[in-house]
């Protein structure tokens, strides 16, 4: 097999499959590498439309299958047999991992990544982000704003798909968007009591799932659960989406099974010579080489080859002369809110599952002048829906033909608002690799020294003072909150570790993801982040891939790389 | 294959004949035991239970929708050592009592009888009334009548016949109307 490529792809998840496809587009020869196995849209979607009754167990999780091989990924809850397929493995691909200071590392093993079990919300930054770092002092200062990647989002707003609904928000800028979803009738209960008592907004999620027909995809059938695959491809992801069309090129080569180990550095040329590759199979070691590198393997994955890229003239690993390799790793506060029943909708329930929900847009430290015990703020995301046996089922009292009626009818209508907190870049949260624990490719493993700081404690707590007071407003009752400590990595927002900046001696990557440290080097995933807004990144990972390969390959024309 | 299962498990839990892998079980069930006949035939016991909690009404009950069958799928093939002795526990607890007030087993006994049994159950779980479910505490080890009513509702909810008659099941809806009166489903959502 041809090991001498135009371009190298590192992963082939949300970011990965951007790059592939912007560059395949733009005519390179491009190989994308993939750790995972190989599997197709569609055909191999094992879980999609599974009825109740053909799951094992009525889908009780197989503890001990789990504990044994899935001790991480059964933490999330997309996990569970109509999906087990796409995870890593925790076993046969583990990480060091500390229950005294817990991080939560949720992979994919496939191809197309997590971007086939993501939940598809899509909020782009505004400056309101990428000024934070430079007005509080947390972290080094973007070295791009709004209008830089303003164009991006709207160009791959407009490949995804995204439904949603326009507000003419500042702070949460309004996307090239198809029709949004509807929110159901006690959302909109809810959105007009929000507004009217405390001038909030409630919005349906803006969400990668189709409306409109698109490029060969159909509109959501609202069959519900998405992260088991969706055949027909309406919602995004690399397999539906910009796999394909980098296969449309004739430009592209996917190798699965394919573990990056290392990059090789020309330190004569100042380049990045090529990546190192075990075949997860085989063992069989190759070495492939490009013009171009793009790392897109996640925020943890990236560095992780980049630490374990380490030279005699990079001794703490490739691209960290700056010491801030692995540093500066964030994630969403998670799992934290509150919830109530909205009563007087008795008669109305849902028909089709939506896979969406609301969202309340932040509302604190819109200004500088709010006098709040935190920085920065956070956003709520939830629904309404009508409790039924699983809940109904634990809470009635006795048995019998009375207790049978009470569970199978609709219950009450419950609303949960869960908040996604911003969180500081701080050096001391950081990933590191383990010289003494190696995995069985030889490559040391990852291991985190991580915690959230007492400003995500204080944003936890107006979460959920906040959550308490719109849900009075909205006329809740029986109102409680809920804080699970989820610990990070939870939210599934893991960034920063590579972080961009304007000076290599504070950052990773310049303006463009390119490393300072060789100019053919592009990170593109979560590892990039400088902050982390409070809003789900994947969007802006999209956004920031398109606009680097659009870099990347003017100045690798205008022999500049 | 759910009852052969079933009634070995219960020969197991008397001692019978101990295998190491189930040792803990056995451990445990050598105390909680005092006769053969503590268990009887626990497949029918769990007949008669399941029937008892999702009778069949308007909609199908517990045994039509094969409540039974995954009860003892869970009891053999999913739940700890542990759960199994506590479930089986329970079994013996339910049988003692209906010999002592009715001087017969469980499934022979009238079924207002085996509703004075299972309500005593109910009762001592704390899950009879609705002020008593409130005042439940949620930790600590769940009493037998939750176990096994989490199991029937749980195997009901998800077969075939109760996610179809009891509930509507409709796994390609093709739109969303978040206004849609109940009075067209009837019932809820299978989900």
């Amino acid at each position: 097999m041809n090991t001498d490529f135009d371009a190298i792809v590192v992963g082939s998840g949300i970011s990965g499959g951007w790059a592939a496809k912007e560059l395949a587009e733009k005519g390179l020869k491009t190989l994308v590498l993939e750790r995972g196995r190989p599997i197709e849209h569609g055909k191999d979607y094992l879980g999609e439309h599974m009825a109740p009754w053909e799951i094992p167990y009525g889908g009780l999780p197989l503890r001990d299958l789990y504990d044994e091989d899935y001790s991480i990924q059964q933490k999330c809850y997309a996990f569970g047999e109509t999906t087990r397929q796409f995870w890593n493995n925790d076993r046969e691909n583990p990480y060091v991992y500390d229950a005294e200071k817990p991080f939560a590392w949720i992979r994919a093993n496939v191809v197309g990544g997590r971007s086939l079990m993501w939940a598809r919300q899509c909020y782009r930054w505004s400056d309101l982000d990428f000024e934070a770092n430079q007005k509080d002092g947390y972290g080094v200062d973007w070295p791009i704003r709004y209008d830089d990647i303003a164009p991006w989002y709207g160009y791959v707003e407009r490949f995804v798909g995204i439904s949603g609904e326009k507000l003419g928000l500042s702070h949460l800028p309004d996307g090239d968007f198809q029709p949004p979803m509807d929110l159901n009738v006690v959302e909109r209960h809810v959105a007009d009591k929000l507004q009217e008592a405390l001038d909030r907004v409630m919005t349906i999620g803006r969400v990668a799932v189709l409306t409109e027909p698109k490029d060969g995809r159909a509109v959501c059938h609202y069959c519900g659960p998405c992260h088991r695959g969706c055949s027909v491809g309406a919602y995004f992801s690399s397999l539906s989406s910009t796999l394909p069309a980098a296969e449309a090129t004739g430009n592209y080569t996917l190798q699965a099974n394919a573990v990056v180990e290392s990059l090789e550095y020309d330190a004569a040329d100042g380049r990045v010579a090529g990546v190192r590759v075990v075949d997860a199979e085989t063992k069989e070691r190759t070495f492939y080489t490009a013009k171009l590198v793009f790392l897109c393997a996640s925020a943890i994955g990236s560095t992780q080859i980049l630490m374990n890229s380490k030279t005699d003239t990079h001794p703490t690993g490739f691209a960290n002369a700056s010491d801030s390799l692995g540093r500066y790793l964030m994630d969403h506060t998670y799992a934290v809110g509150a919830r109530g029943i909205i009563p007087g909708f008795e008669k109305y329930t849902t028909y089709g599952n939506r896979p969406n929900g609301f969202y309340i847009p932040r509302f604190r430290n819109l200004s500088d002048d709010e006098d709040l015990p935190f920085l920065r703020g956070y956003g709520y995301q939830g629904s309404a829906s009508r409790m039924n046996w699983r809940t109904l089922g634990n809470v009635s009292p006795g048995y019998g033909a009375e207790y049978k009626e009470a569970i199978l009818r609709p219950g009450p209508w419950s609303i949960s608002f869960s908040g996604f907190g911003e969180c500081l870049p701080n050096a001391d949260n950081r990933m590191l690799l383990d010289d003494n624990k190696i995995d069985r490719f030889g490559i040391p493993q990852v291991k985190f020294d991580f915690a959230f700081g007492p400003n995500e404690a204080a944003i936890r707590a107006d979460i959920l003072e906040q959550a308490k007071i719109m849900l009075r407003a909205a006329g809740a009752v029986e109102i409680s909150e809920y804080d699970g400590n989820a610990p990070g990595g939870l939210a599934i927002h893991e960034m920063g570790t590579a972080r961009m900046g304007r000076d290599p001696h504070t950052s990773v990557l310049n303006g463009f993801n390119q490393a300072h440290a060789a100019n053919n080097l592009f990170v593109t995933d979560g590892a990039c982040m400088t902050s982390s807004s409070c809003v789900n990144p994947s969007i802006t990972y999209m956004a920031l891939t398109a606009r680097a390969v659009d870099y990347a390959v003017t100045q690798l024309r205008d022999g500049q790389i | 294959m759910q009852r052969r299962e079933l009634l070995k498990f219960g020969a197991l839990m008397l001692g019978a004949s101990v295998s190491p892998a189930c040792s803990r079980a056995v451990l445990s069930a050598e105390d909680l035991h005092r006769d053969s006949d503590a268990l009887g035939d626990v497949f029918r016991v769990v007949e008669v239970l399941s029937e008892l909690i999702l009778p069949a009404t308007d909609t199908p009950g517990a045994i039509e929708a094969g409540v039974p069958n995954f009860v003892s799928n869970v009891v053999t093939g999913w739940y700890t050592d542990a759960e199994r002795v506590r479930f089986m526990q329970g079994i013996a607890t339910l049988q003692a009592a209906s010999h002592a007030s009715f001087s017969a087993g469980f499934v022979d006994v009238t079924i207002e009888q085996q509703r004075q049994l299972l309500d005593q159950a109910a009762r001592e779980a704390g899950a009879d009334t609705a002020a008593s479910m409130q005042a439940r505490s949620s930790g600590g080890e769940k009493p037998f009548f939750l176990m096994l009513r989490e199991l029937v509702v749980l195997g009901y909810f998800t077969s075939e016949v109760g996610a179809t008659q009891a509930l509507s099941y409709n796994p390609v809806p093709g739109h969303y109307d978040g206004a849609y009166p109940v009075e067209q489903v009837g019932t809820h959502w299978s989900s």
